[in-house]
């Protein structure tokens, strides 16, 4: 495919906030100091099943130096969630009144004039617990004996979920071969660098200003007018730096709800963070999931059927829970075609720590489990993985029935790149191997139970007299670099250069409404946006330079590199800032401003477009410990048209130590529902000594649907990894992991069974 | 979670430091590089009244070699242990079991004497205490009961300090100097294998430095250590081993130390299982049997009891054989 040349689109570009970040000047929540600030601090349960008789704050409230306790008979009480459009899917209060559901829910919050004594308080409030019986497994939480968590709710099925298409069983009849196998995927904490954090400043003119470490300011905007019963438009959420979110920071956390609460009763701004404890014990998670995985397939290694089961772990509450069980199983369907599939999700509650959505949502854990049971099956078969991955992979036109219509589709070029890849590595030492994965991911999720009546994304720009740019945007740039994909498509569209283009993000008094960073949706839709408010910016600058060139209309005029021009003549133009100075003034004055925005209509059930890939991990595995060595992980990534090389760099780097992580070394392990390692020594992230070579080879596709062609890069880059590094292990020793992590112990046992086994033949 | 409140000292000598804290009469702890001790303050762990900090003593910082020993001041950090080419060339254990301990960063600032009288941990102990009062107190926390091994009469929390078990390899002692004056005791006697007070010191007992015997030729040592990740991570087992070969790689003396088995680290006598015979040729089986006997391996740590006690004879091998390597090298220059 071949495209126009772009004069910024797809180079390195670094991160236009860069230097503030690396130099301490960029002002996150946790840096916001106002004056008269308190601060907040929660008491979180003890129990992981309670009902809450009495809470007795009077000597907290003794202590010198508190201003104020809190508790759920000081708020609404509104049930609140972030599937607004589901009534019963909105089941959390943030400050519980009856009763706690995992340990660490909070039950109170203090603010007092320095945190230490915000700290002490917390042990002089009274909490009088009735302790119920608690259930922590959701195939133990889903038998008819098991305790109910909410009132109402049968066998503590939280969601459930079928997708189904093709007549599944007559395909299983026209199997050769079926194979059926049990996964047992983990939970992962979203670690982000920044814990959550809000300070927020009721004023007495009815008005709330919250800084928050969020996702989705919009969001969190909605989200607290509602619990805190004020306009919308009364609540102003601010978020200039966001240290990360990975899919767990767009719903309505303590920190936001509780110093909003506390500042709304005293009319003084209250600042509420989490310690890494506190993020880590209730700040949600990745969702741990059971699958059952039956797949039938042609001796040819043709796909016929499909059919899975998946049992969540959704903890005490809903959060982004529903979306993910749905993910889970349309992407555990990825990149195949299947003549019949279907799945059955089951999102149970259990008492821990509530799962939600992060990176990848739900697609790692359907990936781990769908593309080893496919090299088990090839093995089985004497087939070759790469072969029956492109005999039955997506292609561009493909229509997932019901579900999806593939306009761009990389697949086989990426299986391709692989494969050779792999075989240029030739015979590796003993111990070592290569796995692949393949799988595909959303371009932005098209969902709205948030229920928004505003465009999925928008933008406004506006031109100074000078030539630089104002860009308005409500993406929300939480790390991910969103701002600087969108200042270059701002000024490849514009015809200027980066450092024209100051953008403004995380404001929702001063930017438009957008949904924020999740489902892998802003280079797609805020894109889009941004694209049509420089078009229609540069449509009126355009308008005057045909009446100041006095050129034949039928010639076509263009911006580039700061110069108006006639596109068949480049030579003949004038500098897009004499440009600007000319419309100003033919404008009465009026700046020039353009609008733009993206709402999907008939993209499916899904998204709009789709990435592919196929990755591969070399790893060695020791045999007398069972540890684990990656050596390389490669990728070959179809994203479309590349925005910025350096950004795309960074998140499949970014990608790989996420996913490698949850592949082999974190692990979530509670006892009766309290969580054994919340601290950074315990919890075992990826260092430096661990991180392997990460490349990629980029895939050259058109997405018509996406800016300039681009889509979804950096979410989905989380998806194959864990599969591979099992693949790699099953083709390095020959034994199966199904439970993540895969830790050395796990290897261990499976390598002693499998001696025992080959003893007994 | 902030610091509790305390009193904070720099005295100049060791003299001015007990006598500060004999006129505060205070719950005092030392504070060297800090890196075990804030986080455990932190932790609501441990709850001095006072710190006195050893950082301005004069004579506590060094490393010399001197009459056959190498003598290393215990305010020495670890990067100047790592740094030192006596201390890698002569005794590579300890250089080794230096790089083993957390990372880089930790490195410039942790010392020497800090590594070796640091807590014994556990995963329901070194947590938060908002995380642990929501558990009844265990026993080294105060309490009536252990929630490692939920029958056991004591604890079992581990010494997790890498350099402890290089030293009892290579025989050292420490020098060290209380109330009643100074002192030298062999480096596994300051040990008391007990996890609730791991330590044999009296109280407000300074290290003041650490003395080790320079082995000739035909002996080197060596550090092998489980971990997680090669970074920031305690060890799971480690182990650190001084070989002595005679010119025919005939294995003439072993001397075995294991860290992260039990409240103490452990030194194996393995001289009926190993000298006599050709490293080439040596029979690491007997390991299996012989190690699990010796350790207090429980379920309280990263990985299972069950996977580090398999663990034991495979890292012990590993540092013994280091150490040969070592050792032959030497016999053939
Ligand atoms: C993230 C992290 C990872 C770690 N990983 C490891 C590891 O892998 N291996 C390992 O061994 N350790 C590890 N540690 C523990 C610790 O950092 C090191 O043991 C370090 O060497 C301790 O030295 P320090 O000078 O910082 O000790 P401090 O914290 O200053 O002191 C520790 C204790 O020793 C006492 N003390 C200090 N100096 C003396 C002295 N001269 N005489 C008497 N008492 C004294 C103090 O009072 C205190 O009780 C880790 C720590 C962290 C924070
Ligand atoms: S071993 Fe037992 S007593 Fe010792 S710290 Fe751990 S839980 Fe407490």
């Amino acid at each position: 495919m071949s495209h126009a040349k772009y004069n910024v689109i797809n180079t390195h570009v670094h991160n236009i906030d860069g230097v503030a970040k690396v130099t301490g000047r960029a002002t996150y929540t946790f840096d916001v100091k106002l004056p008269g600030m308190l601060y907040g601090k929660i008491l979180r349960s003890p129990h992981a099943h309670a009902k809450i008789k009495n809470i007795d704050t009077s000597a907290a409230m003794a202590l010198p130096g508190v201003k104020i306790v809190v508790t759920g008979k000081d708020t609404l009480g509104v049930k609140q969630g972030i599937w607004r459009r589901y009534e019963e899917l909105c089941d959390e209060q943030v400050l519980p009144l009856e009763k706690v559901r995992y340990i660490g829910e909070p039950v109170a919050a203090v603010a007092a004039i320095t945190e230490e004594i915000a700290e002490a308080a917390l042990d002089l409030i009274e909490v009088d617990y009735e302790v119920l019986p608690a259930v922590y497994e959701p195939l133990e939480a889903i038998k008819k004996e098991a305790p109910t968590i909410h009132e109402g709710v049968e066998r503590n099925v939280n969601v459930t979920r079928h997708i189904e298409w093709g007549d599944v069983d007559e395909a299983f009849e026209e199997a050769d071969y079926i194979r059926e196998d049990w996964f047992k995927c983990s939970g992962q904490a979203h670690m982000c660098m920044e814990t959550r954090a809000a300070v927020s400043s009721f004023t007495p003119d009815g008005k709330l200003t919250c800084w928050a470490s969020t996702q989705s300011a919009y969001y969190t905007q909605g989200l607290l007018a509602g619990v805190l019963g004020l306009r919308e438009g009364d609540v102003r959420v601010l978020a200039p730096y966001v240290g990360g979110g990975f899919g767990g920071k767009f719903e309505l956390d303590a920190a936001m709800f509780t110093s909003a609460v506390m500042s709304m009763k005293l009319f003084k701004p209250v600042k509420v963070c989490f310690t890494r404890e506190e993020d880590f014990i209730a700040s949600k998670r990745r969702t741990p999931m059971f699958y059952y995985v039956r797949t039938g397939i042609k001796k040819d290694g043709t796909f016929c059927a499909r059919e899975s089961r998946m049992f969540s772990n959704g903890g005490a509450y809903t959060g982004m829970g529903a979306t993910a069980l749905y993910l889970s199983g349309f992407f555990h369907s990825f990149p195949y075609k299947w003549r019949g599939y279907r799945y059955d999700g089951y999102r149970v509650y259990t008492n821990t720590l509530p799962s939600t959505s992060m990176r990848g949502f739900g697609a790692p854990q359907a990936m781990f489990c769908s593309e080893q049971q496919i090299d088990w099956i090839c093995a089985d078969l004497g087939l070759d993985p790469f072969e029956v991955r492109r005999k039955n992979g997506h292609t561009e036109g493909y229509e997932v029935p019901g579900q999806a219509f593939i306009q761009s589709c990389g697949l086989e070029q990426c299986i391709n790149e692989i494969e050779k890849w792999v075989k240029s590595k030739g015979k590796l030492p003993a111990n070592r191997g290569i796995g692949i994965s393949s799988c595909g991911f959303m371009s932005g999720g098209i969902f709205n139970w948030f229920d928004s009546p505003y465009s999925f994304s928008s933008a406004v720009v506006t031109i100074n007299v000078d030539g630089t740019v104002e860009l308005h945007v409500g993406c929300q740039d939480i790390g991910q670099g969103s701002n600087t994909t969108m200042a270059i498509i701002a000024a490849e569209t514009l015809g200027v250069k980066v450092e024209d283009i100051r953008v403004h993000s995380g404001d929702t008094a001063h930017c438009p409404a957008d949904l924020g960073a999740w489902g892998s949706r802003q280079t797609l839709m805020a894109g889009n946006a941004v694209k049509m408010a420089c078009e229609d910016a540069k449509k009126q600058l355009l308008e005057f330079a045909y009446a100041e060139m006095g050129i034949n209309i039928v010639y076509d005029l263009d911006i580039k590199d700061r110069w108006a021009h006639i596109v068949a003549r480049p030579e003949r133009g004038l500098p897009y800032v004499d440009l600007v100075k000319k419309a100003l003034r033919a404008k009465d004055g009026q700046r020039i401003m353009g609008r733009g925005y993206y709402t999907p209509h008939r993209k499916g059930m899904i998204s709009p477009a789709y990435s592919y890939m196929m990755q591969a991990v070399d790893a060695e595995i020791d045999p007398e410990t069972g540890k684990i060595k990656i050596h390389e992980v490669m990728t070959a990534h179809d994203c479309g048209q590349p925005i910025n090389q350096l950004g795309l760099i960074g998140q499949l780097e970014g990608a790989a130590s996420m996913a490698l992580g949850y592949a082999y070394l974190e692990d979530m392990p509670m006892e009766d529902g309290k969580l054994m390692n919340p601290n950074l020594v315990d919890y075992k992230v990826i260092k430096a000594p661990e991180m392997p070579e990460a490349g990629i080879i980029e895939i050259d596709t058109f997405e018509p649907e996406g800016p300039y062609g681009a889509k979804e890069a950096g979410e989905g880059l989380t998806n194959p990894t864990a599969a591979a590094l099992g693949n790699a292990i099953y083709n390095a020793m020959g034994i199966q992991m199904k439970e993540l992590p895969i830790t050395p112990e796990r290897v261990l046992k499976a390598l002693r069974e499998k001696k025992e086994q080959e003893a007994q033949k | 979670m902030r610091l509790p409140e305390f009193s904070f000292h720099e005295p100049l000598t060791l003299d001015q430091a007990f006598a500060t804290i004999k006129k505060n009469n205070g719950n005092a702890r030392f504070l060297a590089g800090g890196t075990d001790l804030v986080p455990l303050m932190k932790f609501g762990l441990e709850t001095p009244s006072m710190i006195v900090s050893l950082k301005k003593i004069e004579g506590l910082k060094g490393i010399a070699e001197d009459n056959g020993y190498a003598m290393i001041g215990a305010l020495t950090t670890l990067r100047e242990i790592i740094s030192s080419t006596v201390i890698s060339g002569k005794l590579p254990a300890l250089s080794e079991a230096a790089m083993a301990v957390a990372a880089p960063p930790v490195w410039n600032v942790a010392t020497l004497g800090g590594n070796i009288r640091q807590q014994t941990r556990c995963v329901y102990y070194n947590q938060s205490r908002a995380w642990r009062l929501e558990k009844e107190p265990c026993f080294k926390a105060g309490g009536n009961v252990c929630h490692a091994v939920p029958r056991g009469k004591k604890c079992f929390s581990v010494y997790c300090g890498d350099i402890a078990p290089a030293l009892i390899a290579l025989d050292a002692a420490a020098t060290i100097s209380g109330m009643a004056g100074p002192a030298e005791v062999r480096l596994i006697d300051l040990f008391s294998n007990d996890g609730l007070s791991p330590f044999t010191l009296e109280k407000n007992t300074i290290i003041t430095g650490i003395k080790i015997p320079v082995p000739g030729a035909a002996s080197r040592s060596g550090y092998a250590k489980l971990r997680v990740r090669s970074a920031i991570d305690y060890p799971l087992v480690s182990a650190a081993a001084s070989v002595a070969l005679d010119k025919d790689s005939i294995i003439t003396g072993v001397k075995l130390a294991l860290s992260a088995v039990g409240p103490a680290p452990v030194a194996i006598d393995l001289n009926g299982v190993l000298v006599g015979v050709r490293i080439d040729t040596a029979d690491f089986t007997a390991l299996k049997d012989v190690l699990p006997k010796k350790t207090q391996i429980a379920d309280n740590l990263a990985l299972p009891g069950s996977y580090r006690r398999k663990m034991l004879s495979v890292i012990a091998k590993k540092a013994i054989m280091k150490a040969a390597e070592r050792a032959a090298e030497k016999e053939t220059i």
